[in-house]
């Protein structure tokens, strides 16, 4: 494996734990998210595209890891 | 009536499916079939995005799908725009099955739910229907080819709709309630 190949998945891993981190952190936060959300509207719409960015970015690092081993990406 | 927050959601919503499209097309493709893909990720996120903010979502999948497919070389125009306009009729489907069926996009009721498992498959059969057909009649595929795309478009896409837009419905619509530009009001 190269040096490449071992700085990139340390990203990959540390984003994983830090959007894990993040839903813990919302499960932790229950009914307070939402009365904070509920008073401020721009954290509503912070709050909804973050996490549909969480979902994107997840999606974003399968399909690097896929092209990986279908051979369109080598490290 | 056009403001700014409708024209963000639009924005946004091209924004984060313009790379899913992208990878999608690149990572499942589907041979004989130009700017195709098998797991059609961002529909799992323009979807939900159609049912909270009614057509501004899906603008944002056809515009989305509309670049991902620019970044092609060789794909004629017609390509892109077959695709792009699928993109956005499937949404618009969904979002008229639930308002056919006085359902909401909530989940959290028996109606919302069949709405759901009733509108994807529908949704992504019409979007397989339109693109495919409108490739035949331009002769860029040909006829075996046709039964590929539909079945292809109308399980990838459904599999990609019901994985990522199901959990994102039920976790984040109860957050969309509470802004003015959710369509739905009781």
């Amino acid at each position: 494996m190269s040096y490449t190949y071992w700085f990139i998945m340390s990203v990959y891993i540390t984003i994983f734990a830090v959007i894990a981190l993040d839903l813990l952190e919302r499960h932790e936060l229950g009914g307070a998210l939402e009365a904070a959300v509920s008073n401020n509207r721009r954290l509503l719409y912070i709050h909804i595209f973050k996490l549909l960015c969480e979902m994107s970015v997840i999606w974003l690092i399968v399909a690097f890891i896929g092209q990986i081993f279908m051979g369109w990406i080598s490290l | 009536m056009v403001d700014a927050r409708r024209i963000a959601v639009t924005a946004v919503t091209a924004g984060l499916c313009l790379p899913l499209a992208l990878f999608a097309i690149v990572l499942v493709p589907i041979p004989g079939l130009p700017a195709a893909s098998g797991f059609w990720i961002p529909a799992g996120f323009y979807f939900p995005l159609t049912l909270w903010f009614g057509v501004w979502g899906a603008l944002g999948g056809h515009i989305a799908t509309f670049l991902a497919m620019g970044y092609f070389q060789g794909f004629t125009l017609h390509v892109w725009l077959d695709g792009a306009i699928g993109d956005f009729i499937a949404p618009i489907t969904a979002l008229l099955i639930f308002k056919l069926m006085g359902a909401r996009p909530d989940l959290d009721q028996k109606k919302n739910r069949n709405a759901w498992l009733i509108a994807v498959p529908v949704a992504s059969l019409v979007c397989g229907l339109w693109v495919h057909t409108v490739n035949l009649l331009f002769g860029v595929i040909t006829p075996p080819f046709w039964w590929v795309g539909v079945t292809t478009y109308f399980i990838g896409d459904s599999l990609a709709v019901f994985i990522v837009g199901t959990p994102l419905l039920r976790s984040l619509t109860k957050f969309v309630k509470q802004s003015p530009m959710y369509i739905w009001r009781d």
